[in-house]
Formats: C-alpha cells, structure tokens, sequence
C-alpha cells in the first residue's frame, strides 16, 4: 500500500533499541525467578508487585492495541464524539480497578488462588465451577488476541515498508501465497509481520513468564505516556492549534466511495498502488481504494475514495498526486454514508458520521446516540472490572496502600492518555486526507507523519513503539492468562495435581507456543475492523466474568449453581445478540436492543441470574462463608 | 483473624458503595450534559471553548478533571488499609484440599 509517509532508517534504530530493552527485561525476568516455585513466580510474581509495577502493569494491559490502533482509527472515522464515547475512563480507575481489587487480593490469598478459575472454584468450593470458568476465559481471551495480533502486525508494516530486504521477502511471500485460499487475497507484507510479531511476543513471554511482563509493562507504559505526549505536542504545532483544527474540523463533510474508469493515454504500463491519489476529470479529489495495473490505454474499473470537502486537503496531497492517469468517475455508484451526508460540523458534534450500510437502517441515528453513549460509559468501567486479566494483577499487588497509591497513578495515566488521544486524531482528520481506505493504519501513518515534518525522523521509532508496546504489553498478559488456564487450573488441579516443576515449566512454554500459532493462523486472514473484534471479546469476559465475581467477594448468599447459571447467560445472551446482527446484516458486529450495547444485557442477566439462581438453591455451608468473609455483621 | 476478617469485608463494602455512588453522578453529569449539546453542534460553526467543541468542555473535559479530584480523595482520604492475610502457608503447592472449600489449617 502507498503511504502518506515513509519511516527512516533512525527510526528503525530507536525502535530496535526498544525491542532489545523488551528482550533484555525478560532475561532478567528469567534469570530473577530461578530457585523459586515455579508455578507461583512464573504466573503471579509471588503477590509481592510493588506500585510502579502493579499500576503500570495495570494501566499498560489496559491501554491495548484497541487503544493505540482501534481507537485512533475510530477518531478519525467520527471526530469528536470519540471523546463522549471514551469518557467512561474518567472513573474508570476507581471502578475498574477500585471496586473489587481489595477483596479479590483478600480472598485470593485465603484461597491460595493464583487463576481466576482457581479463586473460583476455591471460593464456591465447586470445581465445575472452576471448569467452566476456564473454558470461558480461555474462548474469550482467544478472541482478544487475535485483535492484538493484527494491530502488532499492521504497525510493523508501516514501520517496515521502505525496508528493500524487507520488501523483497514480500514479494517472495505474495508469490507464494497468493493461491492459497485462506490467505490468497492477504497483503504479503501484512502475513510476514505477522509472524514476526508472533515469534517476538511468544518467545518473550514463554520465557520471563509474569515477572517479565510486569517489568516490560513498566517500561511500555512509560513509553506510551512519552509517545503520546510527544504527538499530541508536534500534531498540535503541526494543525495550527487546537482553535484552528475545530474550525476545520467543523467545515468537513464524510468522504464517500464510489467507482472510477481510470486508463493511462501514453500507454505505458502502469502500477497504481492502493492509496494512490488522483483526481476526476471534474475536479473531485480521491484515492484508489485498490491496487490496479494499467497496461495499455485500455480503462479498468476500480473503487475510489472521494473526498467531498476539499478545505486544504489538495495542497497537502499535491505532491502525491497522479497526474499520469485519466480518471473518471461512474455516475450513481456513490455509496452515501447512513448518517452525516453533506452535514457540515458532523465531526464535531454527536451522534457523528456513520459510515454507508449494505442494509441501511430505518432512521440511522449516527455513530452514538444517547442509549449508545450511556453504554460506553457502563462498558468501559464494569467491562473493565471484569476482566480476567486485570483481576490477575490485583490478586499481585503486596498490601492495600499499593492499590490506593495505584489507583491515583492509574487515574492520571488514563487521563493523560486517552483524552489527547482525541486532540491528536482529531487533528490526524486535517493532516493525512483519505485514510478512510484503511484507517486502522493511522497510528503508525501518523507517527511517521509528523516526525517526518519535524524533522526529527528517529522519533518516529519512540511513536512506533507505543502503539507496539500497548499491544505487547497486553498480549504478553493474555497469552500468560491463557497458559496458566491451562496448566494450572486444568493440568495441575484436574489431571496431573503431583505433576513436577520441571514438566509444568514445558506445558506453560508449550501452551503458549500453541496459543500463539492457533492465533497467527486464525489471523491470516484478518477481519475488517480491529475495534469490534476486541469489544466482542471484552465484552464477553466481562459478561460472563464480572456478576458471579463481584457477587462471589460481595455477598455471602452467592451459590455455586447461580455463578455457573451466571457465567452461561451472560455468554449466551452476549453471542445471540452478535449473532443476531450477523443475522441482519451478514457483518460480524454487535447489536444494540433498544439502543443499548450487548454487554449491557449481557452482565445484566448475568446479574439476576446469579442473584435469582442463588436465592432459590440451598445456601452455602458456614465454614465456607467465614473462611472468606470472617464472622457476621 | 475472622473477626479481622470480617471488619476488612465491611470496610470494602462501605467502599463499595460510594464507589457506585460516584461512578452514577458522573455518568449522569456526562450522559446528560454531552446528550443535550453535543447534537446541537452540528453545524460548520460550532461554538468553542479552549480551542475544542465547547460541549467536550462542559460535558467530557470538567467532569473527567472532577472526577480525578474526587478519585484522589477517595484513595487518599477514604479508602482505608486493610492487612492482607494468607492464611495458606504453602499457598502455591495446589493442595487438593482447598478445591472443596473446607476449613483447612493455617
């Protein structure tokens, strides 16, 4: 694909110097945790991570591929209304950290619970329980990976496009692919990434089990907050200022796809890369949404991107510009976007644009309305206190004062993170015109834009490792969740409970070698958008997740039949409604029951469930209840 | 060491309710405030405040600044320590016992 711009060979540099502190970090790790307990220190650090670790730790696994590549990319597709959309972190340390960190830890050391199945089974004294929780976590936390993959992969594309040794593996790759069917149709530098994020993110991992992925989360979250800092001040300086990029902002109308005869009159052949700009006959702006190959003066049909409001968007692609090819657009091939048609000011008020549907609603009422609004806003916080992997890392953290100190730091990491985030893609909108043809690409593209303005080419590498370390940062955790489903909560507690050091060591190294390949082959094949792939995912685990937890550390009366009954509502309404949207629209995607987003529903009857469930089965036995919650009131 | 127990247990629950306390104050402050401009800035002349939509401001910025102040205090202030307690000595060995929720010696 052409690029709006290009990354320099210091960049590769700086970004080369960050993987070998990565690497170097999990030796360490490694080296640290030799003589000590396996299990223990490989899955949980022993319970003994202090504040930098147990905040950062926290903040980084949070701050996601989602939230350097799905996120921007949303940003950039509606504007402002993002910042409505995000605003649930604003309380989201002292909900999703705050609301059941104290007595997860708590119960997890009177159970002597290192997995989140474990402190399941343990507290309700069920192992099916325990089971079924683990089978839960491990389908759901696949599904998350998968998103992390893809964005991992997509950044190393950019980062790697003007590479030539790079470019000729490509090739070679395309050349082999290309008659597959799974991956025919796969970008050859994408599946090549690919791998090589996998085997980077694998290896790291497997070796320096959790001790490495706190280190490295330390390290990675101070990377984030600098790269993001870094951009917010050169996009800014960049756009003229935050006053001038509203203005602008307010000015544009979405742009549009539609199709295009394009043929060359010399005759000479052609490549056009995807990306490519041009402009119509008439004077309209676009960029080619596919690669075409033009070999005589013969026209082909391919699919543009138009732009429909030109405010400075020419003269920041002039340089870019084909002027060697004729194009002319097809009339009544527009496909008009379902909400925000020729409406001035729709980036910068709500609901925001919405993108043209195949099976266009009734009344399309824009990216998000007000019951949609509501729902991020719950999501975030309660989909967030339920995940799996940020209960892990509560079970972590040495005493109470930790946490307390942890949430204040957490809560000024998000805020520093998030909210600049929409002034810098906001901005992103005005610099680089025509993303829309993939804009999950507009992190990297945006790095390596401004750093290549300022002049300053070996920043990028620092940018690019942001985004880079949010997504291993998070993907190291998932894969230790899923290994530690595994080996500890099937293996060590219901097939092999005398199993030696040594063999678990092999099973937690190969389990995360199997993850990781099942992953890469599942990604192959990409879907289109990276951000509904990773709230399908979180949204499952908190779904199935939060209710039975919050109820299990909360209320006594909580019986083992209403948190299985629990977990398997909010799963099964959570995929029915998925399903049902796959159902009317053939996309894979959420649908929003009077107007509320799945999870919503989901952890709702997940809720009753688990509160009816246990009221009418027998309650249970004391010795259990005053193990967990001392004497009564 | 359950009597212990159970002042911790009581202590999150009293956290836990002014947690919920402010995470519905806030929602209502952001959900309502945002729901009732934002869509009135669909307009090439949107109204501004310190350079961003001015609804951002009052219905995003604010209460996200407020919200950090109250979560200061709320981890400083009210949110007391609580002794951690493991009552396992060989808590990372797996012992079958604990799978069937049984009082088991500390």
């Amino acid at each position: 694909m052409m690029l709006a711009s290009s990354v320099s060979s210091p960049a590769m540099v700086t970004f080369a110097i960050y993987l070998f502190v990565v690497f170097l970090l999990a030796w360490m790790a490694n080296r640290a945790q030799q003589g000590k307990s396996f299990v223990g220190e490989y899955f949980l650090g022993s319970r003994n991570i202090g504040l930098w670790g147990f905040a950062l730790t926290y903040a980084a696994t949070a701050a996601s591929g989602g939230s350097f590549m799905g996120f921007p990319s949303l940003i950039y597709s509606h504007g402002w209304v993002l910042a409505w959309w995000i605003a649930g972190y604003c309380v989201a340390p002292l909900i999703a950290l705050g609301l059941l960190a104290k007595r997860i830890n708590q119960v997890s050391r009177l159970a002597g619970a290192i997995t989140v199945p474990e402190l399941l089974r343990k507290r309700f004294g069920s192992p099916a329980v325990g089971t079924i929780a683990t089978v839960m976590l491990v389908v759901f936390t696949f599904f998350f990976l998968l998103a992390q993959f893809k964005a991992g992969a997509k950044i190393m594309t950019v980062l790697l496009s003007d590479v030539e040794p790079f470019q000729q593996l490509v090739r070679v790759v395309e050349n082999s692919i290309s008659d597959l069917a799974w991956i025919g149709t796969t970008d050859g530098d994408y599946v090549l990434c690919l791998f090589v994020f996998a085997l980077a993110v694998v290896v790291y991992t497997s070796y320096g089990g959790y001790l490495a992925v706190v280190w490295t989360d330390v390290m990675q979250g101070l990377v984030m907050l600098a790269g993001v800092l870094i951009m917010l001040f050169l996009a800014l300086s960049q756009v003229g200022g935050l006053q001038n990029a509203t203005e602008q902002l307010a000015k544009m109308t979405p742009p549009e796809f539609g199709d295009a005869t394009i043929r060359a009159p010399s005759g000479s052949p052609i490549d056009l890369p995807k990306g490519t700009w041009i402009e119509t006959e008439s004077g309209t702006l676009g960029r080619l949404n596919k690669s075409v190959s033009l070999q005589d003066d013969t026209a082909k049909t391919v699919e543009v991107l138009f732009l429909t409001h030109d405010d400075g968007a020419r003269e920041r692609v002039a340089d870019e510009l084909n002027g060697d090819v004729v194009v002319s657009e097809i009339e009544g091939t527009r496909k008009h976007p379902a909400y925000g048609h020729n409406k001035s000011g729709v980036y910068v008020s709500a609901p925001g644009p919405l993108p043209h549907q195949e099976k266009p609603q009734q009344n399309p009422q824009g990216f998000l309305p007000i019951t949609l609004a509501l729902s991020f806003f719950v999501f975030w916080n309660f989909s967030g206190a339920g995940q799996p992997s940020y209960m892990v890392r509560q079970m972590s953290f040495r005493s109470t004062q930790i946490l307390r100190r942890s949430i204040v730091m957490v809560s000024v990491f998000f805020g520093l993170i998030y909210f600049p985030l929409v002034v810098i893609f906001t901005s992103a909108r005005i610099l680089i015109p025509g993303m829309e043809i993939n804009s999950d690409r507009i992190m990297p593209e945006m790095a390596a834009h401004l750093t290549t303005n300022a002049g300053i080419p070996w920043l990028a590498g620092l940018l690019f490792a942001a985004p880079f370390a949010a997504i291993m940062s998070s993907v190291d955790s998932f894969l230790l969740l899923m290994s530690s489903g595994v080996v500890r909560d099937i293996y060590q507690q219901s097939i092999n409970p005398d199993a030696s050091e040594k063999s678990l060591k092999k099973l937690s190294y190969a389990t995360t070698v199997i993850v990781g390949v099942l992953a890469v082959l599942a990604m192959l094949n990409p879907p289109e958008f990276l951000q509904t792939l990773i709230v399908f995912a979180s949204g499952g685990l908190g779904a199935v997740f939060l209710a039975p937890i919050a109820f299990g550390l909360y209320w006594k009366r909580t019986t083992a039949t209403g948190v299985v009954a629990g977990m398997f509502t909010g799963s099964l309404v959570l995929l029915a409604l998925y399903s049902w949207q796959y159902h009317l629209t053939g996309k894979f995607g959420e649908y929003n029951l009077l107007g509320f987003h799945p999870f919503l529903w989901a952890t709702g009857s997940s809720a009753l469930i688990v509160y009816g469930v246990s009221h009418v089965t027998p309650a249970p036995p004391t010795a259990l209840i005053e193990r967990y919650f001392g004497r009564d009131d | 060491m359950t009597d212990q127990l159970g002042q911790s247990f009581r202590q999150a629950r009293r956290e836990l309710r002014v947690q919920l306390c402010a995470w519905t104050a806030f929602a209502i402050w952001v959900v309502a405030v945002s729901g009732w401009m934002a869509p009135a800035a669909e307009s090439a002349e949107v109204p501004t405040a310190l350079g961003m939509p001015s609804w951002v401001v009052w219905g995003v910025a604010l209460p996200w600044l407020m919200a950090f102040c109250f979560t200061v205090w709320f981890a400083t202030f009210f949110m007391k320590d609580t002794e951690l307690v493991d009552d396992f000595s060989d808590e990372f060995t797996g012992e079958a016992n604990a799978s069937t929720g049984q009082e088991s010696p500390a």
